[in-house]
């Protein structure tokens, strides 16, 4: 298991050009990364895709790394969730009906969140989103874990889209008043 | 409402992927160019990809490897991070403070994720500043002529120094020259050489120079302005 450090060094030798050392970061972080936009795309084929270009990315972006705004781990992750998330939006705004197994999928796969020790960080997290209703709660949760977009999550709950917005609104900000800025 | 806390939650919202595409594309362009607002993107990306550590880990097929090796730039991505040095070593040769430093870092991190839809013409406007409340130049382009404006609004080149007007793109593995700027309140020029998606990704900056500009093509001064285009009129 690398620590944080590790990935620091690894993405600094990436860099300068060292492919063992990307190819180390790849093995440490590639299972990871794909869970995550596997979740978000379901379906293999453009999970790989997203894959491939969130390390290239990565390969390309290495030197702009820095470690004190974000640790190594979670700017990976961001590169490769906001390729999933920008992919899942372009392929279709309104795929409820194109894809009705969409959100079954998402209901059939249990909430992560049961199945795994929590870290340090995301117990703090959750002690914060615990605090919301019970449905914003679950609303949060499918947005992160499975991309959902408004419009879905207003079919999910079976309210419009202008509720939606106002319980992301009010949710995000309990949220951080919760957390600390 | 404040427009602070509209911006805390596009930030927010941004992180947790709900916006549509054209906000998204509006996120990253704030991204791109307000420290203030890419700090609280920051902030939103650190505390909500805790999430991420629950999630089942997933091995991805074995092929994907060969195809990641098979698709690296030859050069090992030389020209990006030349690129980044450039900029580093402008930053640190610069007297602007944070906030450009933060602007170029974000803007080297985001700038490959970001892609904006791409109007066929319309006027475009830049804000080239050192941080929020300093802007130096206003940058106008229209996006059908290619044709640009620059206004001066609160810059004042050091006694025999010329400000020299950039465009910087990762398809080029160095900053591109637009000519001397600010000797009068308004310069005009064209960037015929250059098509629309460039035009419209790039940053530009504005450095230091020689009088008459950079003897070599190449910026040899500090940036003190920076700034990305954003649809004046949608």
């Amino acid at each position: 298991m690398l620590t944080p450090d590790d990935l620091t060094d690894l993405l600094a030798a990436a860099a300068r050009g060292d492919r063992t050392a990307f190819e180390r970061l790849y093995v440490a972080t590639r299972a990871k990364l794909y869970g995550v936009v596997l979740r978000i795309l379901r379906r293999r084929d453009l999970a790989d895709e997203v894959i491939q270009e969130t390390y290239l990315k990565i390969w390309g972006s290495a030197g702009s790394f820095n470690p004190a705004v974000a640790s190594p781990i979670t700017w990976m992750v961001t590169i490769a969730r906001n390729r999933a998330i920008d992919l899942v939006r372009k392929r279709s705004e309104a795929s409820i009906e194109e894809e009705p197994q969409a959100m079954d999928v998402a209901a059939d796969s249990p909430n992560p969140l049961a199945a795994r020790e929590l870290s340090e960080d995301l117990k703090r997290l959750m002690d914060c989103v615990g605090l919301l209703e019970a449905d914003r709660k679950e609303m949060v949760l499918l947005a992160y874990y499975n991309g959902a977009s408004r419009e879905q999550l207003a079919a999910k709950f079976d309210k419009p889209v202008n509720t939606i917005k106002t319980w992301l609104r009010r949710s995000l900000i309990e949220i951080r008043e919760c957390l600390g800025s | 409402m404040t427009m602070e806390e509209d911006r805390e939650i596009l930030a927010g919202e941004y992180v947790l992927g709900t916006l549509d595409p054209n906000e998204r594309a509006q996120a990253e362009r704030l991204i791109a160019t307000d420290a203030a607002f890419a700090t609280r993107v920051r902030y939103w990306e650190g505390r909500l990809t805790a999430l991420s550590d629950a999630v089942e880990p997933v091995e991805p097929p074995s092929a994907l490897w060969t195809r990641i090796l098979g698709a690296l730039p030859a050069a090992g991505g030389a020209q990006i991070i030349d690129l980044t040095r450039r900029l580093k070593r402008w930053q640190t040769a610069t007297y602007v403070a944070g906030a450009l430093a933060a602007a170029l870092l974000v803007f080297v991190g985001v700038r490959e994720a970001y892609q904006p839809r791409l109007p066929e013409g319309g006027k475009f406007v830049a804000v080239l500043q050192q941080d929020k409340v300093s802007p130096g130049f206003l940058l106008t382009v229209d996006l059908r002529t290619k044709e640009f404006t620059v206004r001066r609004v609160g810059a004042e080149a050091p006694r025999d120094r010329s400000f020299e007007l950039w465009l910087v793109h990762d398809k080029f593995p160095s900053p591109r020259s637009l000519g001397v700027i600010g000797d009068h309140e308004f310069t005009r020029a064209a960037l015929s050489a250059y098509d629309r998606q460039i035009i419209n990704e790039a940053t530009y900056a504005v450095s230091v120079e020689p009088p008459g500009g950079s003897p070599t093509g190449v910026a040899t001064g500090p940036i003190v302005y920076v700034g990305k285009l954003i649809e004046a009129v949608p």
